[in-house]
């Protein structure tokens, strides 16, 4: 009996040994994952941008200021005039906190740190890290901007939605395409007068249906079991979704135009699209709390488009211009994919 | 006088460092039916996959109806008509879906598309599994319903990779009558075939050896 339980594993070695893609995962994909993983995310604050709101036209607070903008966590990101100020900047200019100093400020009196309470994760670091501050100096109470009654499931509403979005449109897409390949049935439609675009424009259209049915289900779901209201940005609400899910769907065509079998698809699913949606999107970890290397490649993810465009529309209610950054960027790399899956397609769609 | 209407002229093809195709070279006349045989690894499906477009040869090159194939390959599909060895039928749709979808993509009307299933139907008997998903036919069903397919469009060319494989034999003469009518109409058809009965049906044979590595 042992002998042939160890002859089963020495044939399990020769196979994973002679395997490329077996040895792949084994071996370097732990090494990668750990490797990038640990060496990005961090869980601490690093230069969070925070405003001054000076009502009391004292410098009393330079020392503060100075003392923020000197860590490692904070860093200065200018002064506003008024509290109407508070909410632009939270929205354009990346601020996260504003201090606030009342006018005729006495010393003891109590600071206000303005936080945008749609990031839960950060206003909670935030203010843990002020905590930390002399509080007999610098006593501060918080209030936050947006999300006002602290709802928690605010908090990772909008990475779930993204990753359900990112599972119908790019992973189910790709595998749809690829076992097409597979089979052989490719090499039928490529022979017919369908082009090539055609097919991928067929393929997509049922995922967008149903990415879209998704939209329009947890647009119903945020409403009747949380109480979030979308209102006048339901039209912005509906085009994100619809801009995200064809980004998606344009990653995975991508993944599915480079790989040759569904083993391959899947790790370059998961490496691709899965792993940095779900760690580099902000979804778990802040950006802000990254290495400051990757923060322009994270922000650039579809997914970090997709939860910070969805903030801004549903949590802070704001326009179509605001968020037209967002729409732009996932249109430029929907359209970047395409054209270099559409060009490798054309090459080697029916290899198999 | 011969009318070729497939030219291939000195192709080869490898896999990797494996020669699969050297130096062939075929001229298939309009009405002509060519068979194809040869022992396993001999490079038969290589040369079917280069004559449709599939592979790309290494060098050389496919004339189909005039149209070289790498390079004019939207015009020259238009007139061939290929059936793999392995079934390329979608899985999830019942045989008339899978005949009335390979319809429509090859922009037949749906009248057409009936009309066409019907008469494939009578001769093939295909009402006795039209309603089923082909996960549910039988090796034989699925080739009938592949070659009802590929015969579809009445193409000039008809490259066939084995398209008897696992069929009973009155299935394989209802076949072979088919593939003979089209040729009588004009159809240069190339099949590759293990069967040398096949091979005696038809007006040529070529027999391909396995190149020298």
């Amino acid at each position: 009996m042992i002998r042939r339980v160890l002859y089963i594993a020495r044939k399990e070695l020769i196979s994973i040994y002679r395997d490329k893609m077996s040895m792949t995962i084994l071996v370097v994909l732990p090494l990668v994952i750990v490797g990038i993983l640990g060496n990005v995310l961090r869980f601490e604050l690093i230069d969070v941008k925070f405003a001054l709101l000076d009502k009391s036209g004292s410098n009393l607070f330079l020392p503060l200021v100075s003392e923020l903008d000197a860590s490692n966590e904070f860093s200065f990101g200018g002064n506003l005039n008024s509290e109407r100020e508070i909410l632009p900047a939270f929205i354009n200019d990346d601020i996260e906190f504003v201090v606030s100093i009342p006018s005729n400020f006495n010393r003891g009196d109590k600071l206000t740190v303005f936080v945008d309470g749609s990031l839960l994760l950060m206003s909670e670091a935030i203010t843990q890290r002020l905590s930390l501050l002399n509080s007999e100096d610098y006593p501060f109470e918080i209030s936050y901007r947006y999300n006002e009654e602290l709802k928690s499931e605010m908090e990772p509403l909008p990475g779930l939605i993204m990753i359900a979005l990112v599972i119908v449109a790019s992973i189910m897409l790709s595998l749809s395409i690829n076992r097409e390949r597979e089979r052989g049935t490719a090499r039928m439609l490529i022979l017919t007068p369908a082009r090539m675009s055609e097919i991928i424009a067929g393929k997509s259209l049922p995922y967008l249906a149903v990415s879209l049915i998704h939209g329009l289900s947890v647009y119903l779901l945020s409403l009747f079991m949380f109480g979030i209201e979308i209102n006048q940005g339901i039209a912005n609400f509906f085009l994100l979704t619809l801009l995200f899910s064809v980004a998606s769907m344009m990653t995975g065509l991508f993944i599915a135009s480079i790989v040759k079998n569904e083993l391959e698809l899947l790790i370059g699913c998961w490496l691709f699209i899965f792993i940095p949606n779900v760690f580099f999107s902000g979804f778990i970890f802040p950006l802000q709390s990254m290495e400051s290397l990757i923060i322009p490649y994270a922000s650039l993810i579809p997914g970090s488009l997709f939860i910070e465009a969805y903030k801004g529309i549903v949590f802070r209610i704001s326009s179509l211009e605001i968020n037209l950054k967002y729409f732009v960027l996932l249109v430029l790399q929907s359209l970047l994919f395409y054209l270099v899956a559409l060009y490798l397609f054309k090459r080697n769609f029916f290899r198999k | 006088m011969s009318d070729p209407v497939i030219v291939s002229r000195r192709l080869c093809f490898n896999y990797g460092s494996f020669r699969a195709v050297k130096d062939l070279s075929l001229e298939v006349n309009k009405g002509e039916i060519i068979s194809v045989t040869g022992a396993n690894g001999a490079g038969k499906t290589t040369l079917i996959k280069m004559l449709s477009g599939i592979l790309t040869p290494l060098s050389g090159e496919v004339m189909i109806a005039g149209y070289n194939v790498t390079m004019d390959k939207k015009n020259a599909i238009r007139h061939i008509g290929y059936m793999s060895q392995t079934s390329a039928l979608l899985t999830n749709l019942s045989a008339s879906e899978n005949y009335k979808f390979y319809g429509i993509i090859n922009g037949f009307s749906r009248r057409e598309i009936e009309r066409k299933f019907a008469g494939d139907s009578d001769l093939f008997n295909m009402e006795r599994f039209g309603n089923k998903r082909v996960e549910e036919l039988t090796a034989g069903w699925k080739q009938l319903l592949s070659f009802a397919i590929t015969i579809m469009k009445e193409p000039e060319v008809l490259l066939l990779d084995e398209p008897t494989a696992g069929v009973d034999a009155v299935t394989r003469v209802k076949i072979w009558d088919r593939i003979k009518e089209l040729s009588s109409y004009g159809a240069a058809v190339v099949v590759t075939s293990h069967y040398s009965s096949e091979a005696s049906m038809c007006h040529r044979n070529i027999n391909i050896q396995k190149p020298e590595q």
